[in-house]
């Protein structure tokens, strides 16, 4: 038993602490929702004039009845069994709704973090092999401006010129032709199900309409990636186990291997806060582009005063950056056994 | 007895480029020449060039002009089985020992690997080669067992110099090897290597700020100054008839901070 902890215990530590971080996350948003201004009931009544027993039946039916820490207490109460209320607006489920629209919008960010992956895996080996050549020194360059350019500023330049002046993209309303019928429902993710369904008109359409707004988010955060995969890879090249590994006589296409791995950490470590930008990225993309999916329901949300759907769009985005944070801290920590917490070291 | 090994500096200057066009001498007509029958140490302040000649002198980089050859071929034109040879021969032990062990596998994993890249050993030869190694060192074998992070500093430093001594290279390069450790655990680390070194017959150049354990352990000190050499002769001509300003600058800068350096001390 003590032996199996020994080995596992990192890992089992770290699940642990997602429960917790998650409740921490829900109070937070809690607390912050509670900082708008105005009246949910006002909003949801829609300026009726209520009787105060229609009132007071309105703001239990909302969980705003009774004490700050009662409310709260109804609410992760609620949260914990997935209830995360009724729109004040619609009156729809709001979680029923997250999960018809999540997808749409994960995809999206999935689509630009593998290009991104791609092109910080195949620029990233380009710099540190050819360093002199005119595309390492470009690409070194272009990586330095990380994040100097807004996803929004990207868009609408990017519509500009690909739409307005070159016509190399359509007009940017929506994921695909909008006369062209929607993909069979199979996973909930558009792109996906258009694949699986094997519609090849519905699929170049969908190619046609999504390679702008996946490459704004690319070239918006792609950037940081590159900088942070060219550095580790220069820092693990330049260090004392890579000159040892060549000092044993190892072979090249061995030590290559052992630069990645150990540059690897900070970038798959990196991946994770990316990711958490592309989805907010990909809700700032959907507006420009007219792509329905979350940032659409969370703009509503704000704009119409919608708490409850807000408070919604923010939990399911939370929790999902922080599942995603607990996959990278495992798999950091795989390959990187000094970042497990309680990993036995002898100073000295 | 096999022919004495030797690597031959000629002419070697190393530049480094930065960015704009920038460049920086590091060495600069440097003529050494090290072999194995004897201990040579170089000392010089931080920029002298010390880590420049050292990563030159076991081939981990090439110089900018001039040429470095082992055994009266050149290094840069080393086909591979030629630089295995030359690998197998030469070894380095660094300072900063904890990043230059694999800290996903044991000691003895990594230790493993010289005896299989280098000497082609199955890993029943390997382990036993380790453990005279370790016991040479006065290690315990079960230590090797551990990762990097569980054992001291002291004992990671003895397993990074275990490491270079498995292959029984012809010359070991130390490059600041005992910087980090505490003065009674360098005393130990510095014993094994003379003793070492003695019994083997291996040639040592040993790269360091400490004059005083420099002066321990080597038969010849060169004195390093802006990518150049700028003194070299024996330990006591050098320490006490030092001819060039940084020589006795630096000799005198240890007698103001740690005392008398006497010959007989040396």
């Amino acid at each position: 038993m003590a032996g199996l902890w020994a080995h596992h215990g990192w890992w089992i530590r770290r699940l642990a602490m997602l429960p917790v971080h998650l409740v921490l996350f829900a109070v937070i948003v809690f607390f912050l929702v509670k900082l708008i201004p105005g009246d949910p009931v006002a909003v949801l009544s829609g300026g009726q004039t209520m009787t105060p027993e229609q009132y007071q039946a309105a703001r239990a039916a909302l969980g705003l009845s009774g004490s700050l820490p009662a409310q709260l207490g109804t609410f992760l109460g609620r949260t914990a069994t997935l209830d995360l209320g009724n729109s004040v607006i619609s009156g729809t489920g709001v979680l029923s709704e997250m999960l018809t629209r999540l997808p749409e919008t994960v995809e999206l960010a999935v689509l630009a973090m593998v290009v991104s992956l791609v092109l910080t895996l195949v620029l990233g080996f380009l710099v540190m092999l050819r360093p002199r050549a005119l595309v390492s020194r470009t690409v070194a360059s272009y990586s330095r401006a990380a994040g100097a350019l807004p996803d929004f500023c990207l868009g609408v330049a990017g519509i500009f010129l690909f739409y307005s002046v070159l016509r190399w993209a359509p007009a940017p309303i929506g994921r695909y032709d909008p006369l062209l019928n929607a993909p069979t429902h199979t996973t909930g993710f558009p792109f996906l199900d258009a694949l699986l369904s094997g519609d090849a008109v519905l699929m170049r359409s969908m190619l046609a309409h999504l390679w702008l707004p996946v490459g704004v988010l690319v070239v918006a955060y792609a950037p940081m990636l590159i900088k942070l995969f060219i550095r580790s890879l220069q820092q693990a090249r330049d260090a004392q186990a890579t000159t040892f590994r060549i000092a044993s006589g190892a072979s090249r296409s061995m030590v290559l291997l052992s630069i990645t791995r150990r540059a690897l950490p900070a970038t798959v470590a990196m991946f994770g806060t990316i990711f958490g930008f592309m989805v907010g990225g990909a809700v700032v993309v959907e507006q420009l582009f007219a792509i329905p999916g979350m940032g659409e329901y969370a703009v509503q949300a704000v704009t119409r005063s919608d708490f409850v759907a807000l408070r919604g769009f923010l939990l399911v985005v939370g929790f999902l950056s922080l599942l995603v944070f607990f996959f990278v801290d495992v798999v950091t920590m795989l390959l990187d056994p000094r970042r497990r917490s309680g990993a036995a070291v002898t100073g000295g | 007895m096999t022919a004495v090994a030797t690597i031959q500096f000629t002419g070697v200057r190393r530049v480094f480029r930065g960015r704009g066009g920038a460049t920086h001498t590091a060495l600069d007509g440097i003529d050494l020449l090290v072999d194995s029958e004897h201990r040579v140490g170089v000392v010089g302040e931080s920029g002298s060039g010390k880590s420049t000649l050292v990563r030159l002198m076991v081939g981990l980089d090439r110089p900018s002009a001039g040429e470095i050859e082992w055994g009266g071929v050149s290094i840069a034109s080393m086909g591979t089985a030629a630089l295995r040879n030359f690998r197998r021969e030469v070894q380095l032990v660094a300072q900063d020992t904890s990043s230059s062990f694999d800290p996903r596998r044991t000691l003895r994993d990594t230790l493993r690997r010289p005896c299989r890249n280098l000497l082609d050993l199955d890993t029943p030869a390997a382990d036993a080669a380790i453990d005279a190694t370790l016991e040479a060192l006065s290690l315990d074998a079960a230590l090797a067992e551990r990762k990097p992070h569980q054992v001291s500093g002291g004992q990671r430093q003895r397993f990074a110099i275990a490491r270079a001594l498995v292959v029984e290279p012809r010359i070991i390069v130390c490059d600041e090897a005992v910087s980090a450790l505490d003065v009674s655990v360098q005393g130990s680390v510095l014993n094994l290597l003379k003793e070492h070194c003695e019994r083997r017959g291996a040639g040592l150049v040993f790269v360091s700020h400490g004059l005083p354990a420099t002066a321990f352990l080597v038969d010849e000190l060169l004195v390093m100054y802006q990518g150049a050499i700028v003194e070299r002769g024996s330990t006591a001509q050098v320490l006490f008839a030092g001819r060039h300003a940084y020589t006795r600058a630096l000799v005198d800068a240890y007698r103001t901070t740690a005392g008398e350096l006497t010959p007989e001390a040396v």
